[in-house]
């Protein structure tokens, strides 16, 4: 191809300076199109990752995203880019966000453009299958990028689905052509210079650097922007399809007293930051009774006055109750799952005391107590209602039975 | 570590002695007072900014004697908040230094070059409107205009008052918490006619009304327009206003720029200023609100002195800032716990 036609492709792709097309590797066979870019300059390249305070002496990573279809083509963009200071912890972060759509996370194969562009989907409700038709990508691709959008904390959602600076809406926004509702004031004032700018323009239009200028509001500002994002994406909180997303916003659920959650509460692990006075009070004084209660019974009622507490008080305790629900979803993301109760495990434990030793004091008693059953009774039934017992305990103190576990685990799969 | 360094600001109404102790202590303060108090503190961690009018929780105040003073409490020792002078050349920066995940309080003094590059030029800074900047514009008891300056104090420097640099101090916040800047500005676009101004400039000579070629002072004299009403131009959605100061012969003063392309029009006129301000007090902020800043014209023109205005206290300036520069506006920076 000749090199004249790379601008052609660049503008198909939404490729622009300093960024350039070095060469283009056409694949008849697989309908794959593989791109290597440069940048014009070294030294602008730097200068267009650079961010307040960073050095720019971050050596270059190589990197390599599949991105949107150019024709029957799928395009896959190579490029260097500067390392970021520090490594993403999740799929996109701000420095990662802040990269043309055409790049990305050095560490995945998509670019930033088809992550937007999927996150975007299933805000709407679509799934993985008629994503990947969609897409004609191959669907562990899909399940990919989708498990690193679930994997984002509910703080970066926006950031995920936020639209890259080839979206036509950025510049309907300068343009007045779109109107943004939003309470934020900085917003507000950004918006009207950059307009003004654009309006003062020799052709009225805007430019690349009010793009990228309102975008990194965005980007800096997502967690607070949710609703403006979504209105740049089209969606209004009613269009807001997608099942998980969209309920987990929704029905906030208070945890019933036997949860795993008031132990930590009551036990000082979790911190809900609560403004309410009455709501801190309440369990500090029931912690105590918590901590110093003799019996179950007495700690069961510390919690149920807590518990009492949140029915009763619900509306005013919307924050604590959404930190709840997303320990408990967390919780549930990073439990793993135990052999079921019919398995040979249990029952070896139940039964040869020398096969899992612990220190766990309260995993001592109830085993002790356990075996007496089993051992007395002789009864099938019986058994099979320890091994349930036993299951529960460790399913409940999975955090400080690391050890016990493993052995689980191992035991488990060489069964 | 949730919640161990949250940020808290108190704000009251104190007397020389209580200021000192807080000094002493070493804690972290935006103080608001007349010149002659301001000169005779010690060093510290403290920003200053001279000014005899407050309101206070018992309405509307001119005090020479006390001091109005912002506390801020909960930082850690490793980012302990900075305290940056800027002049006419360095003020440009104040948004790339703000913090990344903070607040920056900024005292500007009145008629100086720094005064009128931030008012002019603030909206073109880079990063602003990327951290919260809220601040106010220090004065002079009116009756001395003629005489006294607007001054600005630099605490770690005790005594250092000067008239032609602005202060700010820089804060960072824990990543549970977040800073928010609102205004209340009660003044609304009115129906008259639509002005735009030729040039950028605290001084207006020329304009357009409804397209046609006007001498913006002849315009104010021909329509008999009160000039205690700002012209307001609306930015998105946020009514910025632009105070007249005097009309001349053949200029007029303005208290703040107007800027080309920007369609301003006369404020609608407002009944009862403290009525309305009350009904437009948010309700959900009063237990939040970390600083708030007046004008000195809403005092003025609203007559609030001994009228009281909530929760709602501070000094009462010639200019306050939210990210720009405004006029005849109510603004308070809220700090918010992130759910």
């Amino acid at each position: 191809m000749e090199k004249e036609s790379f601008k052609v492709v660049e503008q198909a792709l939404g490729i622009y300076p300093p960024w350039r097309i070095e060469s283009l590797d056409f694949d008849e066979r697989d309908c794959r199109v593989d791109i290597s870019l440069t940048t014009v300059q070294k030294s602008l390249r730097l200068a267009f990752f650079s961010r307040p305070g960073s050095k720019n002496s971050l050596p270059n990573i190589q990197g390599q995203w599949e991105h949107i279809k150019l024709g029957k083509y799928r395009s896959v963009i190579h490029a260097k880019i500067p390392s970021a200071e520090t490594q993403p912890t999740h799929g996109i972060d701000e420095h990662i966000a802040a990269l043309p759509g055409f790049l990305g996370n050095h560490q995945r194969k998509y670019s930033n453009q088809i992550r937007q562009e999927i996150a975007q989907c299933l805000l709407k409700g679509l799934d993985e299958p008629k994503l990947a038709a969609a897409y004609d990508m191959p669907q562990d691709k899909i399940k990919q990028i989708v498990k690193d959008l679930d994997s984002l904390p509910p703080q970066m959602e926006a950031l995920s689905y936020l639209p890259t600076e080839m979206a036509p809406v950025w510049g309907r926004l300068l343009t007045d052509q779109i109107l943004l509702k939003t309470g934020s004031l900085p917003l507000k004032m950004l918006l009207s210079k950059l307009k003004l700018a654009s309006s003062r323009s020799e052709n009225r239009g805007f430019s690349w650097e009010q793009i990228n200028e309102l975008r990194q509001f965005f980007i800096i500002n997502a967690n607070n922007l949710t609703f403006e994002v979504q209105q740049l994406c089209g969606i209004t909180k009613r269009k807001a399809l997608s099942p998980q997303r969209a309920s987990g916003r929704a029905k906030l659920v208070l945890p019933s007293i036997k949860s795993h959650i008031w132990l930590q509460i009551l036990g000082g692990r979790l911190r809900l930051n609560s403004q309410s006075i009455a709501l801190n009070l309440l369990i500090s004084s029931q912690r105590s009774s918590f901590i110093n209660g003799r019996s179950n019974q007495e700690k069961l009622t510390a919690i149920s006055i807590v518990r009492e507490y949140f029915l009763k008080n619900y509306r005013q305790l919307r924050p604590e109750l959404l930190l709840i629900n997303r320990a408990l979803a967390i919780y549930k993301k990073s439990s793993l799952k135990l052999p079921g109760e019919e398995h040979g495990v249990w029952r070896r434990i139940l039964h040869d005391e020398g096969f899992m030793s612990s220190n766990h004091m309260a995993y001592q008693l109830l085993m002790s107590k356990l075996r007496a059953q089993v051992k007395l009774s002789q009864d099938p039934v019986v058994e099979i209602e320890a091994a349930r017992s036993l299951r529960n305990f460790i399913s409940l103190n999975q955090r400080s039975m690391k050890n016990e576990l493993n052995q689980i685990f191992k035991t488990g799969t060489a069964n | 570590m949730a919640g161990k360094d949250k940020i808290t600001v108190t704000h009251e109404l104190v007397d020389i002695d209580t200021l000192h102790a807080k000094i002493e202590a070493g804690e972290s303060l935006v103080i608001a007072a007349d010149e002659e108090i301001i000169a005779s503190l010690p060093s510290g961690n403290w920003i200053a900014g001279t000014i005899p009018y407050f309101m206070t929780e018992d309405g509307g105040k001119v005090d020479k004697k006390r001091i109005y003073v912002n506390t801020i409490s909960g930082v850690s020792s490793d980012n302990a908040p900075r305290i940056t002078m800027y002049n006419a050349n360095t003020i440009s920066r104040i948004a790339q230094e703000a913090p990344k995940h903070g607040f920056t309080i900024l005292i500007l003094p009145a008629m100086s070059d720094v005064h009128s590059a931030y008012a002019q030029n603030a909206p073109d800074y880079q990063n602003m409107f990327f951290s919260p900047i809220v601040g106010w514009i220090s004065g002079v008891h009116l009756d001395d205009i003629e005489t006294d300056s607007a001054k600005v104090g630099f605490g770690p420097a005790s005594g250092m008052l000067v008239d032609n640099q602005a202060v700010a101090m820089h804060i960072h916040l824990p990543e549970e918490q977040t800073a928010n800047i609102k205004i209340i500005n009660l003044f609304a676009q009115g129906d008259g006619h639509k002005i735009t101004f030729p040039e950028k400039g605290f001084n207006a000579t020329n304009c357009l009304v409804d397209g046609a070629e006007w001498s913006f002072s002849d315009y104010l004299k021909e329509h008999n327009i009160d000039t205690k009403l700002p012209l307001v131009a609306n930015y998105s959605g946020v009514m910025v206003n632009v105070s007249i100061q005097d009309v001349g012969a053949e200029s007029v003063a303005l208290y703040a720029p107007v800027f080309p392309g920007v369609e301003y029009r006369f404020a609608a006129p407002i009944d009862d200023y403290v009525k309305e301000f009350n009904k437009a007090l948010p309700s959900g902020d009063a237990g939040n609100v970390a600083f708030c800043c007046n004008c000195i014209l809403n005092f003025l023109y609203s007559e609030l002195e001994g009228k009281k205005t909530g929760k709602m206290t501070g000094p009462i300036t010639f200019g306050e800032v939210a990210y720009q520069l405004l006029n005849q506006t109510l603004v308070y920076l809220s700090l918010e716990q992130n759910t």
